[in-house]
């Protein structure tokens, strides 16, 4: 049986190395054009061949995200976007991801190797659907996220092509691709890559006589996506592919939520006993928002939202990337991301695990002591007889 | 030029003497965006009704279909292919594909929800066997002429009306009321954020949120373009309004396209500068199309 996939985000090229160290069997970016998400940095054709490159080194896929609703002027130039498809095509991208059905059938007159995916932006959420769909010989659909489990299941039990599902991060409060209040409040294109995220807004709810209802505001915001009991059962329902949201999420986010489903799936497979609340717990120190299971259990209750504005939290706990370790010299090169403190405990988020770690003296570049990291992005140095490798993370324990 | 009428709440009857040409009627169950909607036995009334008035009946089953809608649709196959209607309004695919697989012979019309916005997108459409597409309301004027000259008579466009600008399968305003420990009177609500003067029509039913534009939409005053585009059906939905708001709106609109079929260009600039003096209305997209983000600007 093929083993399933975890499939993550990655928004430039450190994060997908972050993503591919932490365990992801296969990566989703944005290109420069045709891609939603248009606030992430997204990558050039040359970043595609690169990403590609690193890709390999850990037998893992990269798929491209050409998921804009397109406007004709998007087409204008039919050449051009035929020739991105064959370039990525040529630069061993296994898969675009699309939502437009123009565009996947001029994607499809071009390439033959290319799988086509059909993105969530579609809203795909029954089976008669995917038949349909079977005849543009695509490869993969993405169900919506408004699929239960149980729809999951019967999807699966008939679908004539591979089935990817979304099992962590941020939810939309409308059906994908069906909500354009970003357009009408903002002027900003939902569809086209320049969400505003309107639906996050606080609102006052007035009754069809426009009297207030209440003085708590009202918001649409959608608590995020978390789905690690349920994964066991995706994979026994034959789901291709796991995917996780968040193509604009910092490299501490990925490198959290990625590792723990990374090994909750070994587990799975390796049948091993699974203690979910440690997964959770670990998840917990990179989430900035509530999180629930969504549509999995068929219905959306006041657990599935967000009421108020202090449920979402910035988060401070990521304190430094390792940047190089000295293994001669035993001495661990940092560079701070939030303001820390080395009299407090810290944990190193790594690959292949986390652990403990006590810093009894850092420095700077000038050599000096430095008891308090304050300045964004400064380089720091201290000593660990522990051997550090790029992608680990510190963190302080509160 | 084909006028239909989205009876909506008002139903069909209070408009069988107009000089409306068709009508959508939902289907209970299977459509949304609709505030009131008919059975199987109850549309075969109407139809009978409207089509003794030389009128056509389109059924919306325009719901975004989960998997046990479908199965439901399933069950009730054999006795909607038999309806007399003349064609079915739809938004999923997977309905389309269930349409397909019963060698269904009526029109199948795709929805304005679903936001076809280029003629590519269209084309495949068409190809799968959708007989007309409406556009999104969200695309320019020349967009919409580059579509319909793309596919020629297979595009629809909505005219007058509240239309929606979000989707939901939550029960947002439910749990809202839930959450707070509030008794809920109405159904319908607005919205306003704190820093804007618009208040946002939103409603809810059965687990279908829907929110809409602050003010409604009409093509009125470019029913010229678009008739030289080659459009021949244009919906105007009776949603929120009142029955003799629609009766002059359709008034408006025949009288509109007359003038204009006649060539009697004057006399429908004059029917214009009535329109506008009378009706607040917007149509943000059909002449700036929106941008990405701010430094597109």
């Amino acid at each position: 049986m093929k083993r399933i996939e975890l499939l993550a985000p990655a928004g430039n090229l450190e994060r997908l190395k972050v993503a591919l160290a932490y365990g992801a069997d296969a990566i989703y970016l944005g290109g420069i054009k045709y891609s939603l998400r248009a606030r992430a940095s997204n990558f050039t054709i040359e970043n595609i061949r690169e990403a590609v490159e690193v890709a390999k080194q850990y037998n893992a896929k990269i798929y491209v995200t050409c998921n804009i609703v397109a406007h004709n002027s998007d087409l204008n130039d039919l050449e051009e976007f035929k020739k991105y498809i064959k370039e990525l095509e040529a630069c061993g991208v296994t898969g675009i991801i699309v939502s437009d059905l123009g565009m996947i059938d001029i994607a499809r007159s071009v390439v033959d190797k290319l799988e086509i995916h059909v993105s969530t932006q579609l809203s795909l959420m029954n089976s008669e659907a995917i038949k349909l769909l079977k005849e543009k010989n695509v490869k993969r659909v993405v169900l919506a996220r408004e699929c239960s489990l149980k729809d999951i299941k019967r999807i699966a039990k008939v679908s004539p092509v591979e089935l990817e599902v979304f099992i962590h991060g941020g939810m939309c409060m409308a059906i994908s691709g069906k909500c354009v209040l970003s357009n009408y409040m903002t002027n900003r294109d939902a569809n086209r890559g320049g969400c505003a995220q309107s639906c996050r807004w606080f609102y006052n709810l007035y009754d069809e006589n426009k009297n207030l209802v209440n003085d708590k505001l009202f918001t649409f915001s959608s608590r995020d996506l978390q789905t690690i009991k349920y994964i066991k059962k995706l994979i026994k329902y034959g789901v291709a592919s796991l995917k996780i949201e968040g193509r604009m999420k910092s490299e501490y986010y990925l490198a959290t939520i990625i590792s723990q489903y990374r090994r909750l799936i070994d587990s799975i497979y390796n049948h091993k006993k699974i203690k979910y609340n440690d997964y959770i717990k670990e998840m917990l120190k990179a989430e900035s928002r509530p999180t629930s299971h969504g549509f999995y259990k068929g219905k959306i209750t006041c657990n599935e939202q967000i009421f108020d504005k202090t449920a979402e939290i910035p988060l401070q706990d990521f304190v430094a990337r390792v940047l190089d370790y000295d293994k001669e010299k035993k001495i661990v090169k940092i560079e701070q991301r939030n303001n820390f403190t080395i009299n407090k405990p810290f944990e190193v988020l790594s690959p292949s695990g986390t652990f403990r770690l006590e810093i009894k003296e850092m420095w700077n570049n000038d050599n000096e002591k430095v008891e308090v990291a304050k300045h964004a992005k400064e380089v720091l140095y201290f000593k660990s007889d522990y051997e550090f490798s790029e992608f680990d993370m510190l963190r302080q324990v509160k | 030029m084909e006028i239909v009428l989205n009876t909506n709440e008002l139903g069909y009857l209070p408009f069988l003497d107009t000089n409306v040409n068709s009508f959508i009627i939902g289907l209970k169950h299977f459509c949304i965006n609709q505030r009131y909607a008919l059975n199987i036995r109850e549309i075969m009334l109407a139809s009978d009704l409207i089509q003794k008035k030389q009128k056509k009946i389109y059924l919306s089953l325009n719901i975004f279909a989960g998997e046990k809608d479908i199965y439901r649709l399933k069950r009730k196959m054999k006795k909607i292919k038999e309806l007399p209607v003349n064609g079915f309004i739809i938004s999923d695919l997977g309905i389309l594909n269930i349409f397909k697989e019963n060698n269904l012979t009526h029109k199948v019309i795709l929805d304005c929800q679903t936001y076809v916005t280029n003629k590519y997108s269209a084309k495949s459409l068409i190809n799968l066997g959708i007989d007309k597409v409406y556009l999104s309301k969200e695309i320019i004027l020349n967009d919409i002429k580059e579509i319909t000259s793309f596919n020629k008579n297979k595009i629809a466009l909505f005219a007058q009306g509240y239309y929606p600008i979000s989707y939901s399968k939550r029960p947002i305003l439910t749990n809202y009321y839930k959450k707070f420990n509030i008794k809920r009177k109405k159904e319908l609500h607005y919205l306003k954020e704190e820093n804007r003067e618009q208040y946002y029509l939103i409603n809810e039913m059965k687990n279908n949120l829907v929110v809409y534009n602050h003010r409604e939409y009409s093509l009125f005053s470019c029913l010229k373009d678009i008739i030289d585009i080659g459009i021949n059906y244009i919906e105007i939905n009776a949603l929120f309004l009142k029955e003799n708001e629609i009766k002059e709106y359709l008034s408006f609109y025949k009288e509109g396209v007359n003038y204009i079929l006649e060539n009697k260009l004057d006399e429908y600039a004059k029917l214009n500068e009535m329109f506008k003096e009378k009706y607040i209305f917007e149509t943000p997209f059909l002449y700036n199309q929106s941008f990405l983000l701010k430094e597109d600007k």
